[in-house]
């Protein structure tokens, strides 16, 4: 009987759980992405002309990658990118609060407001410790829990 | 398959399906914003028209209306901040705090209320205090665009202190007075 490693059930489980919150947070954002742009601009990070843009693709790329997390083929790049993207919206939410700036976060769309606060940012930098697990603890190997293809590696079966 | 090239085919994948909505919808202009609370930002609208979306204000078109019987300047920070300094004769009315039944009579007996914060940004502060502000019956609340920094930094009139015009709301029984 294959007996599956605990940091292999660990990984998975945040793969899933970063993927369903990727994917929580891509979704309103693609289909309003006009309220994500003012959303954008109001962190003040973006030249004005930069932030349309970004709506449109900062979005994408978390809907992307959601399905890297749900792919195990992709599984470790996704969460890389995962852990890259949510430091970098904790840095823009922990900039904002130094500066005073009064906004809404725009983390999971217009429907879902909430305000830019030190428990927003230890939200984002705890996902991203969460995200960091699978792009450590999956290297060289993947997993197939989720039900991808056998793959090599010591780590994942014992 | 290495990792950079998954970042890699991740991002390409990312870039291709932002390029395909680009292509479909074109750029999104920070002010086409149309969820539900989004912050729209339209200084020039009637708000009896969306009264659930508080209008923004134009920093110039605001000083404008400076010394305007009609309108009154509401300055949102905690009362502290407000002594340090504030828009001319603006009232000190923290959103969090009560809402004093002086302040209030002052407030019903103007037109227009321009609430403002020391956020450059969407300024939850002033979302709030206009929302409860028209709850009390008071329709005519915009929010000041770009708040106290860009007024101070325009050297638009201000001043330090007290509020003048205020009623402690520690020794006023009466706050949250009703419309």
């Amino acid at each position: 009987m294959t007996r599956v490693s605990a940091r292999a059930i660990v990984s998975s489980v945040c793969c899933v759980l970063i993927a369903v919150v990727f994917v929580a947070a891509a979704v309103p954002k693609l289909l309003d992405p006009g309220s994500f742009a003012a959303d954008i601009h109001n962190y003040r990070m973006l030249p004005e002309s930069l932030t349309g843009h970004a709506a449109l693709y900062v979005p994408a790329l978390e809907l992307m990658v959601a399905l890297g997390l749900l792919w195990p083929r992709y599984q470790r790049g996704a969460a890389c990118l995962a852990t890259l993207m949510l430091a970098g919206f904790a840095v823009a939410m922990a900039q904002a609060r130094l500066r005073g700036i009064d906004l809404s976060c725009g983390c999971f769309g217009a429907a879902f407001e909430s305000k830019v606060s030190w428990w927003t940012v230890a939200r984002s930098g705890t996902l991203a410790v969460l995200s960091a697990i699978p792009a450590l603890t999956l290297r060289g190997a993947h997993t197939d829990l989720l039900g991808g293809e056998a793959v090599q590696g010591p780590s994942r079966v014992n | 398959m290495p990792l950079v090239q998954q970042i890699l085919r991740i991002c390409t994948a990312g870039l291709a399906l932002g390029f395909g909505l680009f292509l479909v919808r074109g750029v999104p202009k920070p002010t086409e914003a149309s969820g539900a609370g989004s912050n729209t930002h339209m200084c020039t609208a009637t708000p009896s028209l969306a009264p659930e979306v508080t209008p923004w204000i134009e920093q110039s078109a605001a000083r404008a209306l400076l010394g305007d019987p009609n309108v009154a300047f509401v300055d949102c920070r905690p009362s502290e901040q407000f002594q340090s300094g504030h828009i001319s004769g603006a009232l000190s009315l923290p959103s969090d705090g009560a809402l004093p039944s002086a302040t209030l009579s002052l407030l019903r007996g103007t037109h227009t209320i321009i609430a403002y914060c020391d956020a450059r940004g969407g300024c939850e502060s002033s979302q709030r205090l206009a929302a409860r502000l028209r709850e009390l019956g008071m329709s005519d609340v915009r929010i000041l665009s770009d708040g106290l920094p860009a007024w101070l930094t325009a050297g638009y009139p201000a001043e330090s202190g007290p509020c003048r015009l205020c009623t402690d709301p520690r020794s006023d029984s009466r706050a949250e007075a009703q419309p």
